[in-house]
């Protein structure tokens, strides 16, 4: 169901849902909305939408941007940070797309910038219903030094092929069927997920994919080796931005939320150690393990495309990929997009 | 309430409200009757609302109350400021047999007993075996525990059940158990139904075979350097160690460097084990 609050009733999103012949109801709050993962609110509320990925100092960071328009995700993974981090379930959407298209122009003038709408939400489980592609392309496609990316466990790229993308990324997490069906709840299948990027990269979008989190279990090796090898058979290695590749990591109390939730899980099947931000994660040398395999798997097939990690130690990156990309400025130096830069 | 004799009653139910969970030292007081018990009628029965196992020559039978006033004299007549989570549970079965509407009982607000997941975790309590409920009786457990423990399969109740009996576990050892037995549930061969160590340490172990093992030859090589203690303070995220000695004299200083000296190699094996462990 979608609610509107009566303050948002001017905003975009009440003429999309009319011409749509769409079934929405006015609200004076969002007490009158249940709180579930099937609801949509819109509302007017401020916020401060586009900022700089939260990270410590302890592990590196690549200086990404997220715009934060949605909050909350009609998936429901075990895994998922949001579970602890927002105090609702229901996807709260901000109405004033004015102030975001001008957050978004005044980050551009202030340097170059990889920016995405994946952290509270994912970029594209509801782009049939509130059309955000169709807002932020074309801001996107006017600004030459910002990269935005539409980061999804879904198949839901349709509306994309209605616009001819300048810097524009689709990207898709991906793990293998046997974690997608048991921790990955209500998403999109492995195969509907890799077959939307072939069609997206024959379109001419550039594709990127992200091993995040990986999920050590019993069949870790052949179950990620599959995944390698559709992405190879499906997928140009010409179309592919980049590559992440990081370990499952979680802050103390997800999974005493996972085992109140799930009556099984994945998750519950390894120990965890708290690491230098205070996150838990595999003991290193599991994290080694599963990292240097998924590139090495990686390297067979695509030895170009450019592969990073996600919040992982300098030492990791030294062994596994040869050099410490260091800190934000410096780490996002080495994406493809900002090579034409230099 | 009005006194009448065991004569001018047919039959006395003394089961429904017995939700008195006690130990034997706890009930002494209960069953020490300086008056005739109180009995509430509702549709012809009878029920005894205190001294529960006790038969007297006379009872006081209370008039003109619903189940409600019943329910609140037998809670205040045993004292409502210190019951324990089974008695809960069964105050709870207790007022959902007689479709009283639980909102109502402000007795369980007050033990913290709110929402839906809570009350499921309490009504379930009623099932588990007697020395689960003994010992949950005598102990003080979140529901977040409680509720992992109402969920386990029928086989690892059993282990838990024996658990207790073997071990009388502490609270926080009881709470451990209880965690890995839901986490590895699946792993668990389900013909295990009693408490067998090396078997669920078996499983247990799978949950990080990698760490243990480094963590068990880091141990040999540290118990080769006597006198010093050698630790890594951040889970092996970096590979600084920490090395820690005491000394109280010069002399002490000298012969623990020395010590140190003799077996440096010891370091370097350390450094080699964890190159191997992929930790420097």
């Amino acid at each position: 169901m979608i609610y509107i609050d009566k303050s948002a009733r001017e905003s975009r999103f009440v003429d999309i849902f009319e011409n749509d012949g769409r079934t929405f109801t006015f609200v004076n709050s969002r007490e009158e909305v249940e709180d579930s993962k099937n609801n949509i609110y819109i509302t007017s509320g401020y916020n401060t939408f586009v900022h700089r990925c939260p990270a410590t100092t302890s592990y590196r960071c690549c200086n990404y941007y997220v715009v934060d328009l949605v909050e909350g995700c009609p998936f429901d993974c075990t895994y998922c940070i949001l579970q602890e981090y927002l105090n609702h379930n229901l996807v709260k959407v901000h109405s004033d797309l004015k102030r975001v298209k001008e957050e978004i122009i005044s980050l551009s003038k202030k340097g170059v910038f990889r920016l995405g709408t994946g952290e509270l939400s994912d970029s594209l489980a509801y782009d049939h219903i509130l059309k955000l592609s169709d807002f932020f392309i074309p801001i996107i496609n006017n600004l030459e030094n910002i990269q935005f990316e539409f980061k999804t466990k879904s198949a839901n790229v349709g509306r994309l092929f209605n616009h001819n993308p300048e810097n524009i990324i689709v990207s898709w997490s991906l793990n293998p069927k046997e974690i997608v069906a048991a921790e990955e709840h209500y998403t999109a299948g492995l195969d509907e997920r890799i077959d939307a990027a072939a069609n997206c990269a024959e379109y001419g979008y550039k594709v990127g994919f992200h091993f995040d989190p990986l999920i050590y279990y019993n069949n870790f090796e052949t179950g990620y080796e599959a995944v390698i090898e559709k992405l190879f058979e499906k997928i140009p290695e010409q179309s592919v931005e980049y590559i992440s590749i990081s370990t499952f990591r979680f802050i103390p109390g997800l999974l005493d939320t996972v085992r109140e939730k799930f009556e099984s899980s994945q998750l519950l099947k390894s120990d965890y150690v708290k690491t230098l931000d205070g996150k838990m994660r595999y003991f290193k040398s599991l994290r080694h393990y599963m990292l240097r395999y998924v590139v090495s798997r990686i390297r067979e097939y695509w030895p170009q495309v450019f592969l990073y990690f996600c919040m992982e130690h300098e030492s990791v990156w030294k062994n596994l990929l040869g050099y410490d990309p260091g800190e934000r400025e410096s780490f996002e130096k080495n994406f493809p997009f900002y090579r034409k830069f230099l | 309430m009005k006194l009448i004799t065991a004569e001018q009653i047919p039959n006395i139910d003394r089961a429904t409200f017995s939700w008195l969970f006690r130990n034997k030292q706890g009930n002494k007081g209960a069953y020490h009757t300086t008056y005739p018990p109180a009995l509430w009628e509702e549709n012809g029965i009878y029920y005894q609302l205190n001294y529960f196992s006790h038969c007297a020559d006379e009872y006081f039978l209370m008039e003109n109350c619903d189940f409600s006033d019943a329910l609140s004299f037998s809670i205040d007549f045993n004292g409502s400021g210190n019951l324990n989570i089974i008695e809960l549970s069964n105050l709870l079965y207790l007022a959902e047999n007689f479709v009283y509407d639980i909102s109502d009982f402000v007795l369980f607000e007050k033990y913290g007993v709110a929402g839906d997941r809570k009350i499921r975790t309490l009504r379930s309590l009623k099932d588990l075996p007697k020395v689960i409920k003994e010992y949950l009786a005598v102990k003080n457990f979140s529901f977040k525990t409680l509720n992992l423990l109402i969920r386990l399969p029928d086989n690892l109740i059993g282990v838990v059940e024996s658990y207790i009996v073997t071990e009388n576990p502490s609270v926080s050892d009881f709470k451990k158990m209880v965690t890995k037995l839901f986490d590895m549930k699946e792993g668990i061969p389900q013909d295990l139904r009693t408490y067998d160590k090396n078997e669920l340490e078996k499983v247990f172990l799978s949950k990080n075979v990698i760490q243990k093992n480094f963590l068990s030859e880091l141990k040999y090589l540290t118990g080769q350097m006597k006198h010093v203690e050698i630790k890594n303070l951040d889970n092996f995220e970096t590979d600084t160690l920490d090395l820690t000695f005491r000394i109280n004299s010069p002399e002490d200083f000298e012969n623990i460097l020395s010590q140190i000296f003799k077996k440096k190699e010891v370091i370097k094996d350390i450094y080699s084990l964890m190159e191997k462990y992929d930790l420097h």
